[in-house]
């Protein structure tokens, strides 16, 4: 997630990612969960913090506050363990000042409001948008196989070809 | 008796330490390690002054092999000349590589750029790379102490300070980096403990639990590639040679006049930076290519590899497969130990002379002795007090017979002598300019021929002795 957008201080940013990884080992969560920063390094057997909360009988969503509590009260809920692994890693790259906007800078607010937008964008991308692509080049892959070469000829989606010309009527 | 001319002077033996009581950080860990994902890669310039202080440097900051961060860093007492220089080259800084895209460039205080530095190879710890590494890493230093235990007789660096009563002092909470050197190749290199490390820089290297170990101590990643050059290849390499030995496609550029700040010498730093990070992908994927459980940044020359290769080979250290081996034998054997070494008798005058190629001397003799029976061996086994059985070998030893193979296989054990004017090897300060300790092959008198004035050797290193008193012989199992 922080590699999508130039890092501010990289060198922390790789200080961070090593040091989680380094706090959860080769573990992972029974549910297959192993991003490093969504598992709690203490638990054990390890588990992810959805995981725990599912335990705990408690609600997996976090209200995530994209530009940062300081500048900004909207939240949006996002699952807790891209919250833990994804969002919040990706204010830590942040200006320390405009995470933490103490003395409530107008400017360093929007600022955040800026940050706060792009980080949700790419992870919107990534979540929303990415595994589609993904899908419709496997499918495509799918039916080169399974009905042939130019699939699509004869077929309503023939219209969505990039090679497609309008009959001439 | 010495000849009226001989004088004496006091010879040396290597000595075998036994580290048993050592600390716990001696012992090698038998996690197998994973190469970091990121390498922190940095050059510096110096003046050309016989202080050689930091005049600005650069750094490449890598991470799964795109580079993500490349910075400018200047030293502390920069004239306002060179600064403006250096601020304004950061403005529009030039490619360095014809294929390379553009970035911005940040130029770095050398407080700041430590603070990079220790963020990645402290607290990340990435592959912290460099040519030579030990020069540069002093250039960025702050000051320098003697070191302590495991690197005493070396220097400790403080890289970290903070600011108190307007003065600049050193971190207590940052480690050190201590540098001993072993040669002009080689160098031990090792971050120090420090006062209350956080949780995480307990974890061990390698640790699957992710459970931190009270006393465990990050001694760093410290990757320089002349040494990593020389144990791949038994060569001696500046970065221009490695870099095109090594194939590596930006290599190394030359630059008119060293220690003076100008755009140009701007450039060229930043080249020798990309082409030190070049390097150091071709040399860990050639390091790659053998299959053993070395760490690279460990692998201090070729004899490294070959232990390596022995412990891949499923063949332990005699200590590991037989615990009880006496230790005693080993010193014995370690004070035998002399070495290759090469001498011209006749200096300065023509003669005919044959060319014989003695080039990989060690498995040769390795073979022809058959020693490897010994390092593959199960048990050895000790053959004390067979003095009769060695002077009657010796007695019957003839220049022609030893030009026998089946002689030299007879030649594996260690005698004890009290040498008495014998032609034998020995360690000794024979040259007054260097006052360097040298191996030479001289007579050797004992002071008082006592006991205590004798001297292990190994059999083959003894053709003639004059007396032997005691001799112990290795048989394998």
């Amino acid at each position: 997630m922080t590699n999508k957008l130039p890092q501010l201080d990289p060198e922390a940013d790789w200080a961070r990612k090593a040091a989680a990884v380094r706090r959860v080992g080769d573990r992972q969560c029974a549910c297959g969960e192993r991003r490093p920063k969504a598992l709690i390094p203490k638990s054990d057997p390890i588990r992810c913090h959805e995981c725990q909360r599912k335990k705990e009988g408690k609600t997996h969503m976090d209200n995530h506050h994209p530009a940062a509590k300081a500048n900004n009260p909207t939240t949006t809920p996002v699952p807790v363990n891209d919250h833990r692994a994804e969002l919040s890693p990706a204010q830590d790259d942040w200006p320390k000042e405009t995470l933490e906007n103490p003395d409530g800078s107008p400017l360093l607010a929007f600022a955040g409001c800026v940050r706060g937008y792009a980080d949700t964008a790419v992870y919107l991308i990534e979540k929303l948008l990415l595994p589609f692509a993904t899908m419709l080049e496997v499918l495509d892959r799918y039916l080169v196989n399974t009905v042939g070469e130019k699939w699509w000829i004869n077929t309503e989606l023939e219209k969505f070809s990039p090679k497609y010309k309008e009959p001439v009527s | 008796m010495p000849s009226p001319e001989s004088r004496s002077l006091p010879i040396a033996v290597r000595v075998y330490p036994d580290l048993n009581d050592e600390k716990r950080d001696f012992i090698k860990s038998q996690r197998e390690w994973k190469s970091p994902d990121a390498m922190f890669v940095f050059d510096t310039e110096t003046r050309t002054d016989r202080t050689q202080r930091l005049t600005f440097g650069s750094y490449r900051f890598i991470v799964a092999g795109r580079l993500v961060k490349e910075n400018l860093f200047r030293g502390d007492d920069l004239p306002a000349k060179d600064l403006r220089i250096l601020g304004h080259y950061v403005t529009t800084p030039r490619a360095v590589a014809p294929d390379e895209s553009g970035h911005d460039v940040s130029l770095l205080t050398r407080h700041k750029f430590v603070e990079k530095l220790f963020r990645a190879a402290y607290k990340g710890r990435c592959l912290l790379v460099a040519f030579n590494f030990p020069f540069d890493t002093s250039r960025v230093a702050r000051s320098f102490t003697n070191a302590r235990k495991r690197f005493a007789r070396g220097f400790s660096l403080d890289l970290w300070s903070y600011q108190k009563d307007g003065g600049e002092r050193r971190h207590p909470f940052r480690p050190s980096i201590c540098i001993k050197h072993i040669d002009s190749k080689r160098a031990l290199k090792g971050f120090t403990g420090r006062r209350t490390p956080d949780e995480v820089d307990l974890i061990p290297e390698g640790s699957t639990a992710g459970k931190p170990e009270e006393g465990y101590i990050f001694r760093g990643h410290f990757l320089d590639l002349r040494t990593l050059a020389f144990a791949l290849t038994d060569r001696g390499y500046t970065l221009e040679q490695a870099c095109s030995d090594f194939g590596v496609e930006h290599g190394k550029q030359t630059v008119k006049q060293h220690g003076i700040v100008t755009n140009k010498y701007i450039d060229y730093n930043r080249r020798d930076v990309l082409a030190t990070s070049e390097l150091a992908v071709k040399l860990l994927e050639e390091y790659d290519k053998h299959p053993i459980n070395l760490q690279p940044t460990k692998a201090y020359s070729p004899a490294s590899i070959g232990k390596a290769y022995l412990q891949a080979m499923g063949i332990p250290p005699i200590l590991e497969r037989q615990p009880d081996f006496p230790k005693r034998y080993l010193g014995y054997a370690q004070s035998a130990f002399f070495g290759g070494r090469t001498s011209a008798h006749i200096r300065k005058v023509s003669v005919p002379v044959v060319y014989t190629d003695f080039l990989s001397m060690y498995p040769t003799v390795n073979s022809l002795m058959d020693l490897w029976s010994f390092v593959t061996a199960r048990e050895i086994g000790i053959v004390e007090h067979c003095q009769a059985e060695i002077e009657t070998f010796l007695r019957q030893v003839t220049a022609s017979r030893l030009f026998r193979p089946a002689v030299w296989k007879q030649l594996t054990a260690f005698v004890r002598i009290i040498p008495d004017g014998d032609i034998l090897p020995s360690r000794g300060r024979y040259s007054v300019q260097s006052n360097d300790w040298q191996v030479a092959v001289n007579h050797l008198y004992a002071g008082d021929d006592s006991l205590d004035d004798a001297l292990w050797f190994s059999l083959p290193d003894v053709p003639r002795p004059r007396c032997w008193p005691v001799s112990g012989r290795a048989r394998y199992s």
